[in-house]
């Protein structure tokens, strides 16, 4: 069995119809499924110039091509659409159990068009799909939302769904779209984009069994990778942890770090883990991005010790064919919620200088409820603050609200104002940026993000790759498409030729050289990335390596395929490059996506782990543009690396066959 | 490919009954049929037909069983990650995770409604490192 079903479902919202397309093979050797697939077909179907809360925006929502093969780690599903946030492509990833269930009903991608004149949800199972009036769902939060979907289930199969919280309803252009009890596809506001269809949520029911082409081979590689994913080191208490940021703070010398030392951390604590420590190295930002450990102290950053957020973990949660289980439920105000993630504690401690974890947990149940991205919604906060304390908003503003740094109340208000878009909360719920240019006076230069949307809580002083991919991204701002310790943590070097294989140790002046080797770490880290966002496969999972989770050896077997590892590369390449066309397209110009100068030390700051750091970004792009085979000036793929990847040929490819009415 | 009822059928409506996804329809005492479009090959008519009437994808006959003599999945602990793979595939939704241990807070599958397993080995065959067997 192939680990692809070959089939797209397309779901007119405005005439209620479904088809069925067909795709051959060639579709999933270039692009794999997933994200390759959204961008193959997304780049043809979406008209340039359309609005991104139109009918004529698609949204897709699409499987990963290891889902359910037999293979770990590879559990992710991903959306993608025209970004209302940045308006370039948009994408993002989650979790959860959506990614096999869209297998499950026959299907590697649910592709919707146009836009429905009430509420509605849609639903799939093995008989197919049909829409369902949803009026009585509307205004419903993701959790209640997504119990009242299940219990229609009547004691049969329990589904999965995605679906919006009021965020989304209400256009915010930071919403998410949540599955499985808040776990969110955060990034890009694709939750607007579905709320702008009146889509509140997607059910899907069915159960058709998936596999691989050998079933057998699949054990034995998965096996080994499951002991270790199991079998760490034990740790010991959580205040170790900021002791450890610390010594690596002061360390002369950066260590290649191996994710599989990362593996027992995530296993015990989960990401809330990396919290304190991160604070104590320079990789957590404090106070607007203006700040550092000196500022938010030990005795503050007490308050995210990961013990003391671990605390309330009732169970572990674990993703689907997720060994490793890095999610917590947690007891929440009589309830269960997920534990909040490392992202989440960062924005709503460090960077606001808040050192209230009741409010970390409210705020985390609140915006997971909502729908909205806790990374944009904390950042968006943490502008106000700053534009408070510059006097750029006052308590006209406000209705009397003072927004001092740090303050627990005023944190949890305007979390709900910009739920409710009530007040300031109306703008604020649509990101820092579009509040800046509101507001004015200067604002916009301490609005932290790029291309619109905010970064998340990684300081690129710490990490300058961090400030190449926000900034390089086709989605502008996001962290999980690369960096350097990602590409130590990869081991990259020991399955593809030729890509460099970093010192164990080396001084940390030269992470801040552009040269040759960062340009190939970069272009490794992207290619990388848009390869296991076409197999479905999570990012601490690759974190392994390659030479302990097998995702080369996985997708041979999975699929029957005999594709070298170089291979693979050139698919992610050709993903990336795919979606860099689509801004182009779009008229956008790849030099206005960069990340702000403040986090990329421009100027530096004066005290901390990244005192005195600056990020050559503007150098570091030409390079990584350069070994894309794209323009070193201007960041547009050359017509001769369109020619090599074969991407004008498998567009028209894809484009030639006749979808069929289901 | 999928499963088959042949002219041995007597109308009883069993299969119809226990298919997890309602892929057949007949009315009583008359031949009734599969949806090879909606069928998943779970094989659970296949097991419940007390007159042979139905074949599986390879075109074998299947074997009639009592219901108590079904195979069950049945979990090793040791290799199992918790990855809930099997929950997911299960057609039926009769597996769910176990009361967390103090000592181990990564829960494991366990049979939660087992009046309600087909025995179709769905989970074992889902299962990425082989954790289940189906006895």
């Amino acid at each position: 069995m192939k680990p692809y079903r070959g089939r797209i479902l397309w779901v007119s919202l405005t005439t209620g119809t479904f088809t069925n397309e067909e795709l051959p093979e060639s579709v999933h050797r270039m692009y794999l499924s997933g994200l390759g697939l959204a961008a193959s077909v997304l780049y043809e179907r979406i008209p340039a110039g359309t609005d991104p809360l139109g009918p004529d925006n698609i949204l897709a929502f699409v499987s990963g091509l290891l889902t359910g093969s037999g293979s770990l780690f590879t559990g992710r599903w991903m959306v993608a659409a025209k970004s209302p946030l940045t308006g370039t492509w948009g994408d993002a990833n989650c979790g959860g159990t959506l990614s096999p269930a869209i297998k499950q009903c026959g299907y590697d991608g649910i592709f919707v068009t146009g836009a429905s004149d009430h509420p509605v949800y849609l639903y799939v199972d093995n008989h197919g799909p049909q829409l369902h009036d949803a009026t009585d769902l509307w205004g419903k939060d993701a959790i209640e939302t997504e119990e009242v979907l299940k219990k229609l289930a009547d004691g049969g199969r329990e589904p999965s769904v995605a679906c919006i919280g009021p965020a989304g309803e209400r256009l915010s252009l930071i919403a998410g779209i949540s599955n499985d009890g808040g776990r969110m596809a955060a990034r890009s506001g694709l939750g607007a984009v579905m709320g702008s269809k009146m889509l509140k949520a997607v059910v899907l029911s069915g159960s058709r069994p998936m596999g691989s082409e050998d079933p057998q081979e699949m054990v034995r590689l998965s096996r080994p990778c499951a002991h270790i994913a199991t079998h760490g080191i034990p740790l010991p208490s959580g205040r170790v942890m900021p002791l450890l940021g610390a010594l690596l703070r002061h360390l002369p010398a950066t260590v290649r770090m191996d994710g599989r030392l990362s593996l027992p951390l995530f296993r015990k604590w989960g990401t809330c883990g990396m919290d304190q420590a991160s604070v104590e190295w320079g990789d957590t930002p404090v106070r607007n991005w203006s700040g550092s450990e000196k500022d938010y102290y030990r005795k503050l950053s007490d308050a995210i010790d990961p013990d003391r957020v671990l605390a309330r973990e009732q169970r572990k949660y674990h993703c689907y064919s997720c060994p490793l289980g890095c999610g917590g439920m947690c007891e929440w105000q009589g309830g269960e919620t997920h534990r909040p993630e490392y992202e989440t504690i960062a924005a709503f401690s460090a960077l606001l200088m808040c050192s209230d974890l009741d409010t970390i947990y409210a705020v985390n149940d609140q915006l997971n409820r909502a729908g909205m991205d806790t990374i944009s919604a904390g950042g968006t906060i943490a502008w106000a603050m700053e534009a408070w304390e510059k006097g750029v908003i006052t308590s006209t503003d406000t209705d009397g609200l003072a927004l001092h740094w740090g303050d627990p109340a005023v944190v949890q208000r305007l979390v709900e104002l910009m739920i409710t878009r009530e007040g300031i909360g109306g703008l604020l719920a649509d990101g820092s940026l579009r509040a800046a240019r509101h507001f004015g006076h200067d604002s916009e230069s301490f609005a932290i993000q790029a291309g619109g949307q905010e970064i998340a809580m990684h300081d690129p002083r710490l990490d300058p790759g961090y400030a190449l991919h926000a900034s390089v991204e086709p989605t502008p701002g996001r962290h999980t498409t690369g960096c350097q310790v990602y590409y130590d943590m990869y081991h990259l070097w020991t399955r593809v030729a030729g890509l460099p294989r970093p010192r164990p140790l080396s001084t940390k002046a030269g992470k801040y050289r552009a040269d040759a080797t960062q340009a190939a770490i970069g272009v490794a880290n992207s290619c990388f990335t848009q390869l296991f966002n076409g197999a479905g496969l999570c990012m601490f999972g690759a974190m392994m390596g390659v030479d302990h989770i097998p995702v080369f050896e996985w997708l041979n077997a999975a699929t029957g395929w005999h594709m070298t590892p170089e291979e693979y590369m050139e698919v992610g390449k050709r993903i990336q490059t795919i979606r860099q066309l689509f801004n182009v397209r779009e008229g956008i110009d790849p030099r206005s996506l960069t990340i702000s100068p403040r986090a990329t030390g421009h100027p530096p700051l004066e005290q901390g782990a990244n005192r005195g750091r600056s990020v050559p970004l503007t150098a570091l792009m030409h390079d990584y543009w350069e070994l894309m085979g794209w323009d070193p000036d201007t960041g547009i793929p050359t017509a001769q690396t369109l020619q090599k990847l074969g991407i004008h040929q498998d567009i028209a490819a894809v484009a030639g066959d006749a979808p069929t009415s289901v | 490919m999928a499963y088959r009822i042949n002219e041995k059928c007597i109308g009883c409506s069993l299969c119809a009954r226990i298919c997890p996804v309602t892929a057949i329809k007949g009315h009583l005492h008359s031949m009734y049929v599969i949806d090879a479009a909606v069928c998943i090959e779970c094989g659970a008519c296949g097991r419940i037909c007390p007159a042979s009437a139905i074949q599986d994808a390879t075109g074998s006959t299947c074997t009639h069983l009592k219901r108590e003599s079904w195979p069950r999945p049945e979990v090793n602990n040791a290799l199992c990650m918790s990855c809930i793979a099997c929950i997911q595939a299960c057609p039926v939704s009769c597996l769910g995770l176990g009361p967390p241990d103090p000592r181990d807070p990564h829960a494991r599958p366990v049979l939660t409604l087992p009046d309600r397993c087909i025995g179709c080995g769905l989970c074992a065959d889902a299962c990425p490192v082989g954790a289940i067997t189906m006895k």
